[in-house]
């Protein structure tokens, strides 16, 4: 029942897509619910996920998104670890005793050691000495950078070497001959349109009319000519040739070993090069993640703007929807549900502000050509999303956005009829402090349908039918129009500093539970 | 220096080419993409995880691509797709509602100031430095063949058949399910993985031996995979690592293996321009990386040419096919084409500007009359 | 949905002063190196091996059926040695998970069944998927998602896989959780 289930009770977001309370967002400002999907997403830092360090975005994007230091396992994508191991070192003035050293390296146990082993050599006066040395490994295949062939480091993060791509400096004369060449065409295509269009002059000279003058002029002077034949852009093209990579002869004999070649994700982690064999697998460079704020694409405001840094949780903006709408929790159906048969639920509102809330339940939800309605009793218009025929008018708007998104009817069909309830009910401000008292509950007049009322919280019984021609075993799904009070605390218009208070309503969709099995 | 690169050039474009089973993205002047991705896409509102074109309605399409391509910007490019610049890789054959679909998307729900579309075959040839070759891409639902001359794509001598990667994943799961392998264990993932790691195009000799023989030559060992998530071992013979490719080169009546497609698409081009295209040919696609393709492929074409009566009467004096080897793995060489395609002026150019699109919210399209009248401009 | 009450009986479970739940049938070892900072549930089954290395949990944490605290080791060339653990506050870890990590976060999810390797740091706001597997020495930053499939997704301000507002969620579930975790109700006489 935790709220990593999906969620019975999904609202309707402005854009028409049903999403649960806590994947939705309230622009302040429009007033309205926003979703993932209608607000504009936008980065607000780069870090690393594995060493939490913010990265700033020009070197993020100077390092390729990869972070600096740390390194993902070329075998299964997880996280490498640096291990130590320690090797003697031996004097230099004792070269003899080099040739020890790898041995020593590839005995050592893989966990990591900080005493030094036995010293390699007996004699007192080769006083070992010995040094760390770091090698990369993947604590969830076990594969080690020492399979790639990669000799250990002597410090664990910096020094570790990238492959490079075989066919850099081919790609970089490529993208110089076409820049040239594009150039190239662009600077013919203005020459030609330069002649193309005779010259404006005020004096227009007869003699200048084939432009054989000037040059003329200019080499009795000794000067060069004016257009200087440009370098044409050369490249040497690729050769084709009938020798082409023939198929291996021991393919037919030769086992395959499944071990040795590599899967088609491995290879797609290193683009580049795409190693068939197991063995050519280089580390790989952890990609960054990055921060995400979102804005409202109608008012251009911040919906949520998360902290800078990386192991900060909060945020600078966060207007989420379950701080401003009022919740709506499903506790129960009182019966099981049937086809036709009369049943009630009761439902748990809550109420995020610091507001009083009077709270309406519209049965019938207004359909989409009664919207406009509706719209009009919202205090603050929506602005006008620019639309093609604005643009074309020539008007421009204060905010240049061409991002608007269509309207899509709400999908989700209500299959219960609701018996509405008597009148409108009030929802009490929070009131934290009140969650150490002992609250006393005032026997006050209360309508029906109101079960209990705690706080904040109020719990209701709404009755309800689902539709007789409902088949066994389908959802079925109340959906109603909440109409609420929200006090509104931010205005645009700086003149009224006092909050004003909007009617909203929020279309709620409950998925009561699947239908019984029919007894009979 | 590069620091001061990346100061200068503000905003790299993005260089997207969207395959049908894998997708390939990065930045313009990049030797390499930075991630090639399965073209699937889980799906914000359900979590469901599907491919990006299986869809019903252009809708539920848009949808797809928004989720898609918030992926791609968010969690593997880390840009912000808001006023830069793009190119896109296209089927020059296709569906218009993709290519307008994604325009959409881009201008309107991302904000992009510019999309250039480029042609694959035309721009894979770019890598090469020549204006001349036939381009066979293999791809995962179809393999085409397209004739480029003198840096023009030779419309008329377009071929296209279903054989790619798709058909070679049903050819697998065919034969292991008639050697008794259970259908559950036969995920695409799994197909792919036997296909990638153990298949590859046997030698002609080998294949014709195998036609006209009564005897087969002796196949090659045969592989125990395993599959982890089943804890099943499937035993893939000998025999199908060597005969799955076979599909692409079946002997028919219809004589649209992919040697004739080859031959057919140079014989749909004028006579002069063929000796040209003969000794350029380059394969392109992902489903060209496998072992033994080209060889196999110059022994079958070059053995129609000579034995074949209806190609040895319109092919004259003595030809060689002579193939290109890309830069890079065949599988992005069309994204490189748009990765240096974006790197020059034209992005300047050539691009469809959000201005433009916003006044008739239409791409402008090589097949349609309207943007094709000599009037227009 | 709301959370339904969860009954114990009065026989099962010890309630202490700073209101910690815990079940008799634990094995908490080295309890002496248990910390429970208040409000804090233990369910049946659970295992907290504070015999190993201290354990400390924050407020209003839930540590679910069958599941098993171990503090991380790490090998030297000597022997092993043990780290305390810390586990912060409005945690819940599901039923049958085997946690080894160096350090949780506050208001983090453990999903069912999942295995947290040795050594692992889960920061705040994470979440780790029913099931999941965190290989030794993983790191989940703040706002990600550790998914069964081995994969780590979300971020913050990433609306789809952790809920942005994970540190509220997590505060109230935790606590709701602990208001509807009630004793039996004692038979009408």
């Amino acid at each position: 029942m935790s709220f990593m289930q999906p969620s019975p009770v999904k609202y309707a977001c402005s854009c028409g897509i049903l999403n649960p309370i806590n994947k939705l967002f309230f622009c302040r400002h429009c007033p309205k619910l926003r979703c993932g999907y209608c607000v504009t997403h936008e980065i607000e830092s780069h870090f690393c996920s594995n060493c939490l360090e913010n990265i700033p975005s020009t070197e993020a994007r100077h390092k390729k998104n990869c972070c600096a230091n740390c390194f993902d396992c070329p075998c299964c994508q997880h996280t490498l670890s640096a291990r130590a191991t320690t090797v003697p070192v031996v004097r230099k003035s004792e070269e003899s005793k080099d040739a020890k050293k790898p041995e020593d390296e590839s005995g050592d146990s893989p966990a990591a050691a900080s005493t030094p082993p036995t010293p390699a050599s007996s004699k007192p006066s080769a006083v070992p000495t010995t040094k760390k040395m770091y090698y990369l490994s993947c604590l969830s295949c076990r594969w080690t950078s020492r399979d790639a062939g990669i000799p250990d480091q002597g410090v664990a993060t910096g020094t570790w070497p990238d492959n490079e791509c075989l066919y850099q400096a081919r790609f970089n004369s490529l993208v110089e001959y076409f820049q040239a060449v594009v150039l190239q065409e662009k600077q013919e295509k203005m020459e030609f349109m330069r002649r193309k269009t005779p010259k404006q002059h005020k004096f227009p000279s007869l003699t200048d009319r084939t432009g054989l003058t000037v040059s003329l002029i200019r080499r009795q002077m000794g000067w060069n000519d004016k257009t200087i034949p440009k370098a044409k852009a050369v490249i040497t093209p690729a050769e084709a040739t009938a020798e082409v990579e023939e198929l291996p002869a021991d393919i037919f004999t030769e086992p395959l070993n499944l071990r040795n070649v590599t899967t088609i994700a491995q290879r797609h982690s290193q683009p580049a090069d795409q190693p068939t064999a197991v063995s050519s697998l280089y580390p790989q460079r952890r990609t960054l993640w990055i921060k995400r704020s979102l804005r409202c694409r109608q008012c251009e405001h911040n919906l949520i703007k998360p902290e800078y840094h990386p192991t900060s949780i909060k945020y600078r903006i966060q207007l989420f929807a379950s701080c401003h709408v009022p919740e709506v929790v499903m506790v129960r159906c009182e019966q099981s549900l049937a086809s036709g048969k009369s049943n009630a639920i009761l439902l748990k509102f809550t109420n995020p502000t610091m507001y009083d809330m009077t709270i309406r339940l519209l049965t019938t939800a207004p359909t989409e050509d009664a919207e406009p309605a509706a719209e009009g009793s919202r205090i603050k218009e929506e602005p006008v999303s620019s639309s093609p025929h604005l643009r074309a008018a020539g008007i421009t708007l204060s905010r240049q956005n061409s991002t608007r998104e269509v309207k899509r009817e709400v999908t989700d069909v209500s299959n219960a009829e609701i018996v509405p309830l008597e009148s409108e009910f009030v929802l009490s401000q929070r009131d934290d402090s009140k969650e150490f008292d002992e609250y006393v509950q005032l026997p006050t007049e209360e309508p029906k349908f109101i079960v209990w009322r705690k706080g904040n919280k109020v719990l209701i019984r709404l009755q309800f039918t689902p539709a007789e021609e409902l088949p066994a075993n389908t959802d079925v799904v109340l959906g109603f129009a909440m109409q609420y009070t929200y006090v509104n605390t931010v205005t645009n218009a700086p003149e009224k500093k006092e909050p004003t208070t909007h009617a909203l309503y929020s279309r709620v969709f409950i998925n009561a539970g699947a239908t019984e099995q029919k007894a009979n | 220096m590069p620091i001061y690169e990346s100061v200068m050039q503000e905003k790299p474009p993005i260089v997207l080419d969207i395959g049908t089973a894998y997708t390939k993205l990065g930045f313009t002047a990049e030797a390499s993409p930075r991630k090639i991705m399965p073209t699937e896409v889980v799906l914000t509102t359900t979590g469901i995880r599907k491919r990006l074109f299986d869809y019903d309605t252009t809708e539920e399409l848009h949808d797809q691509l928004v989720d898609f391509l918030q992926t791609i910007f968010f969690k593997h490019l880390l840009v912000s797709p808001k006023e830069r610049k793009f190119v896109v890789v296209e089927n020059v054959f296709g569906p218009t509602v993709l290519r307008e679909t994604l325009a959409r998307v881009l201008f309107l729900h991302f904000d992009v100031s510019s999309v250039l579309f480029v042609p694959v075959h035309l721009i894979a040839l770019s890598t090469l430095a020549v204006p001349t070759a036939v381009v066979v891409d293999i791809g995962y639902s179809e393999t085409s063949v397209m004739p480029v001359y003198s840096g023009v794509q030779i419309m008329s001598a377009f071929k296209d058949q279903s054989y790619g990667g798709s058909a070679i994943h049903a050819e697998i799961r065919r034969q292991l399910l008639e050697a008794g392998i259970k259908d559950d264990l036969l995920t695409e993932s799994v197909l792919e993985d036997i296909k990638v790691r153990t298949c590859f195009v046997t030698t002609f000799e080998r294949s014709q031996a195998r036609i006209k023989d009564q005897a087969p030559p002796t196949p090659p060992p045969g592989v125990d995979y395993i599959v982890s998530d089943h804890d099943a071992v499937i035993h893939v013979p000998g025999t199908l690592r060597e005969t799955v490719y076979e599909i692409m080169f079946e002997p028919s009546n219809e004589r649209d293996s992919l040697p004739h497609l080859i031959l057919r698409s140079i014989l749909d081009c004028t006579l002069d321009m063929r000796r040209a295209l003969v000794e350029s040919v380059l394969l392109v696609g992902g489903g060209s990386m496998v072992q033994g393709l080209q060889s196999r492929l110059r022994d079958e074409m070059q053995h129609l040419l000579a034995e074949d009566s209806f190609y040895a009467n319109r092919f004259h004096g003595q030809l060689q096919f002579k193939f290109f080897n890309p830069i890079g793995k065949q599988n992005f060489t069309a994204w490189l084409g748009g990765a240096l395609c974006g790197a020059t002026d034209l992005i300047q150019t050539r691009s469809l500007a959000k201005e433009t699109y916003l006044k008739s919210e239409h791409v402008p399209d090589w097949s349609n009359l309207c943007d094709n009248r000599p009037t227009g401009s | 949905m709301e959370i339904p009450d969860t009954f114990y009986s009065k026989d099962e479970y010890v309630e202490t002063a700073s209101g910690n739940k815990v079940s008799r049938h634990t094995v908490l070892c080295g309890s002496q190196n248990i910390v429970l900072n208040g409000k804090v549930i233990v369910q049946s089954g659970a295992i907290i091996r504070g015999d190993l290395a201290n354990v400390r949990a924050g407020r209003y944490c839930v540590i679910g059926k069958d599941s098993v605290i171990r503090p991380p080791y790490k090998q030297f060339s000597k022997g092993i040695a043990f780290f305390p653990m810390h586990i912060g506050d409005h945690v819940f870890i599901g039923e049958g998970a085997v946690v080894s990590a160096a350090s949780i976060g506050s208001c983090v999810y453990i999903g069912k069944n999942a295995i947290i390797g040795r050594r692992c740091i889960l920061k705040d706001c994470c979440v780790i998927e029913d099931g999941a597997v965190l290989p030794p020495e993983t790191t989940v930053a703040s706002y990600m998602r550790y998914t069964v499939k081995g994969t780590i997704e979300g971020a913050q301000g990433n609306p789809y896989f952790v809920p942005a507002a994970m540190q509220d969620e997590m505060i109230n579930y935790t606590k709701s959780f602990y208001e509807h975790f009630v004793r039996t109700p004692a038979p009408a006489s």
